[in-house]
């Protein structure tokens, strides 16, 4: 099952949307979902960044008449996006994501479309709470600035702890297709404070 | 605290309780929409377990189930199985440690034992906390169970799918043999093995060999190298021949794959697919395999003609050998029949003038035993000496030139008989045999009787002549000496009375007396004559009536015994003159008192018999005697004369004449 991206705006994907979902062997394809995701963007004109493993897969399934301008479609490294310095930093990591919609406004996108798949997390044994406590701010990033926010979570890494950690740090879900709204969401400053 | 601040403080202390229920039951909530994108039961049951300490804090989780184990679930203690055979809700259970331990069975398909979602911890459960495990439980419960449908699905889905690919692949490779059956099928109604071999080749692509069992190429098809055209050692072929009949199945073999055509037990030929990279598909080899099968049909269909014609051919030149040899047999029983009972002497040699065979003939005639020739030279056995080396220099002159003299020709010669009389032949000489076994045959006819034969026929016409002149003679003298005098006499006894009739008739009376008495007398003589020569009375009342009025003039009785029965002329006359004869001679020699006649006639002959009581030893006196003249004149007519006449007295004299249905008519 796809992503259905040319669906996006009638599921309810809201401007500043911090939407998680998953994907495991066997069922949702992280690739397929990047794609949909990614193509919606650019048929919209938006400037899409991923952070993901996949990048070049990606790409080759990228229509090319749909990368317009350059720099509308940017893949960044695990250590581009996440470990810049070597380690994971969720102020570092806070302010790359500002940054990075500060720049795509700046280069006169109305949206921005980023993707990451959190997978590095495992591989690089970055803290649990701090990376949720990463997400739960990401929430709040760059509200000033048009874009979506999606995070894929692959369900043969995480375990069910994880999972609700979360739960617990998007407000909406992309489940079975359609985006809902996380009804265990946690807003950041209590979830920070569970911490 | 004052009141207030408590009661707001309290209200506050409900309010979050309240956040911590609905959150717990939001996370259980949340967490079951997440489960439904888990791909595997075991994910689901990892997810569910790990996701408890986040539900129920203290809590640990783990899946049993109460007889066996799983994918994703224990196997229960054996001292719980029973205990949770029998749950069909939340339960708690007594492990004997201080923990807590609580069983949440999960939603199961009917009929089948549920897993337990099983919670220790070292304080009890919460209602609330045991109401949301619960849920989760069977909310867990419920998804693993779609997934487990799904994958039954998707199982029967591939199975499906992998029975439609097979089946796709059978009905493709199905088609395509039955295309090579097709074609292999027609190739063989029209082309035999070439055909078999170019269809192969088409099939496949690859070269094509078509060797009978001994290795020698009946066919090919495409470019097959050379040293697969050569032929292998005797006995590596017959090994080869034994590893393809034990395999049943295609044989690679100095690079290529190898089949036996082989119809009931018998080997009748290879076909060959040269294959040196070793790259033939399945597909090729089942061709291969069936245009074996197809070779082996057309050999023992050109086996089964052969063997027919052969049977047939066999069968002819055993019934002609048959025919030939029952002819030969019955031709050479023929022969020796028609030799052993010939009368001719017959006697073979070969090239070498040896003896090989002689009939019965030639051992009365020669008087020989067949066993005292066979294997001797011809000449010794029945060549006179004198004539030995002219024999022997003319045998020899033919086997040198080829030139017959006396070959297919009948020939007069001297032979010699086992006691060295020597005795006239008459040879004929045949030659039979291939050329170089030659086979001479001689027949020898003892002409001895024949000769003498011819020279008693000789005397006898000469008898006859001399016969026939004494009669001529003695009618001359009889007429001279009787009628002729007794005329003359009468006439010159008229012509006195004549003279005297007028001067003296008394004269001329007894004169005319006398005359008349003289032609009386010259009368009878002339009768006389004429019946020795063919007596009138003969002729008209036949032979009882000439025979009666020949003995009336005879002087002594004679009694006679003569059927009135006419018969042919030169019969009646030839049996007249001999009882004529015989009779004179008893009048005139015998001094006989009485004479017998008797003629009996039978279907085929004539017997005669004159006899008399005289005085006997009666002999033909000369070869002009009257009995030589009536035994000429009996052979005349075949017939045969004998005399019997002792000299104690009396003679008889018998003729026999045969009596020809001619004769028989004629007389008739």
């Amino acid at each position: 099952m796809s992503l259905r991206a040319a669906d996006i705006p009638e599921l309810g994907f809201q401007v500043g949307d911090h939407v998680c979902a998953f994907y495991s062997e066997g069922g949702y394809s992280n690739d397929d979902i990047a794609v949909d995701y990614v193509t919606k963007g650019l048929q919209a004109g938006n400037k899409c960044v991923c952070m993901i493993d996949t990048a070049s897969s990606v790409r080759d399934r990228i229509p090319g008449e749909l990368v317009s301008r350059d720099g509308i479609l940017q893949f960044l490294t695990e250590d581009e996006g996440y470990l810049p310095e070597g380690y994971f930093s969720k102020d570092t990591f806070i302010r790359r994501l500002e940054a990075i919609l500060k720049e795509a406004f700046s280069e006169g996108y109305d949206r921005t479309w980023l993707l990451g798949d959190e997978s590095f997390v495992v591989r690089n044994a970055v803290d649990i709470k701090t990376w949720f406590a990463a997400e739960s701010e990401a929430t709040e990033v760059g509200i000033q600035y048009p874009h979506f926010k999606m995070c894929l979570y692959n369900l043969d890494l995480f375990d069910g702890e994880t999972v609700m950690y979360v739960l617990k740090t998007h407000p909406r879900i992309f489940v079975n297709g359609m985006i809902i709204t996380n009804p265990h969401y946690i807003p950041a400053r209590q979830f920070l404070d569970s911490l | 605290m004052t009141p207030t601040e408590r009661r707001v403080s309290s209200t506050n202390d409900a309010e979050l309780a309240v956040d911590a229920r609905l959150s717990s039951v939001n996370a259980v909530f949340t967490l079951s929409l997440i489960l439904t994108q888990a791909t595997s039961p075991g994910q689901v049951m990892r997810l569910v377990t790990t996701a408890v300490p986040a539900i129920a804090p203290g809590q640990k989780a783990l899946a049993w189930h109460p007889r066996r184990s799983g994918s994703y679930y224990e196997r229960a203690p054996d001292k719980n199985s029973d205990e949770l055979a029998r749950l069909t809700g939340p339960h708690r259970l007594e492990m004997g440690d201080s923990s807590s331990w609580w069983a949440f069975p999960l939603t199961s398909p009917p009929g089948s034992e549920p897993v337990f979602l099983v919670i220790a911890g070292s304080d009890p459960l919460s209602d609330e906390e045991a109401f949301l495990l619960s849920v989760l439980a069977q909310l867990c419960g419920t998804v693993i169970a779609k997934l487990e449908l799904i994958a039954a699905e998707r199982a029967n889905t591939q199975r499906v799918a992998a029975l439609n690919a097979e089946l796709e692949s059978a009905v493709s490779r199905l088609t395509r043999i039955m295309e090579i059956h097709r074609r292999l099928n027609e190739i063989v109604a029209n082309a035999g093995e070439m055909g078999i071999a170019e269809t192969l080749h088409r099939l496949t692509t690859f070269p094509v060999l078509i060797q009978d069992v001994h290795g020698t190429t009946r066919a090919t098809a495409g470019d097959v190298p050379g040293d697969h055209l050569a032929k292998e050692q005797p006995g590596q072929r017959q090994e080869l021949i034994r590893r393809l009949r034990i395999s049943h199945r295609a044989v690679y073999h100095r690079r290529a794959w190898l089949v036996l055509a082989n119809p009931r037990a018998d080997v009748l030929g290879v076909i060959a697919l040269v294959d040196p990279a070793r790259t033939a598909s399945q597909i090729d080899l089942a061709a291969l395999e069936y245009a074996a099968t197809v070779l082996s049909v057309e050999l023992a269909r050109l086996h089964s003609l052969a063997e027919a014609e052969l049977r047939s051919q066999a069968a002819r030149e055993r019934d002609i050998a048959r025919a030939r040899a029952a002819d030969l047999a019955a031709s050479e029983a023929r022969q020796r029949a028609i030799l052993q009972a010939a009368h001719d002497a017959v006697i073979s040699i070969d090239r070498y003038a040896r003896v090989s065979y002689v009939n019965s003939a030639f051992e009365h005639i020669f008087g020989y035993r067949a066993g005292e020739v066979t294997g001797r030279e011809l000449a010794e056995v029945v060549v006179p000496p004198s004539l030995r080396e002219a024999h022997r220099q003319g045998f020899a002159r033919y086997l040198a030139t080829g030139q017959p003299r006396i070959l297919d020709q009948r020939i007069e010669i001297t032979a010699m008989r086992a006691d060295g009389s020597e005795f006239p032949a008459e040879l004929t000489v045949t030659r039979t045999g291939p050329a170089d076994a030659p086979v001479f045959t001689g027949y020898v006819r003892d002409i001895t009787e024949r000769q003498r034969a011819e020279q008693e026929l000789m005397a006898s016409r000469a008898r006859l002549v001399t016969a026939s002149d004494t009669a001529r003679q003695r009618v001359t003298r009889d007429l001279h000496d009787g009628a002729q005098q007794r005329l003359v006499t009468t006439i010159i006894n008229l012509q006195l009375a004549e003279q005297k009739w007028e001067s003296a008739p008394q004269r001329a009376r007894e004169l005319l007396g006398l005359a008349l008495r003289d032609a009386r007398h010259g009368i009878e003589d002339l009768r006389e004559i004429a019946a020795g020569i063919h007596p009138a009375i003969l002729t008209q009342h036949g032979l009882a009536a000439a025979i009666d009025a020949l003995t009336a003039r005879l002087p002594i009785p004679v009694q006679i015994d003569v059927p009135d029965r006419r018969l042919p002329g030169a019969i009646e006359a030839s049996v007249y003159f001999f009882c004529s004869e015989a009779l004179t001679n008893i009048v005139k020699h015998a001094r006989a008192t009485s004479a017998w006649v008797r003629v009996e006639l039978e279907d085929d002959r004539c017997a005669v018999e004159v006899r008399d009581d005289g005085i006997g030893g009666a002999r033909p006196r000369s070869e002009t005697s009257g009995l030589n003249g009536l035994r000429d004149r009996i052979g005349a007519l075949n017939g045969t004369m004998d005399i019997i006449s002792p000299a104690t007295g009396g003679t008889v004299l018998q003729a026999c004449i045969p009596l020809s249905s001619s004769s028989q008519r004629e007389g008739a």
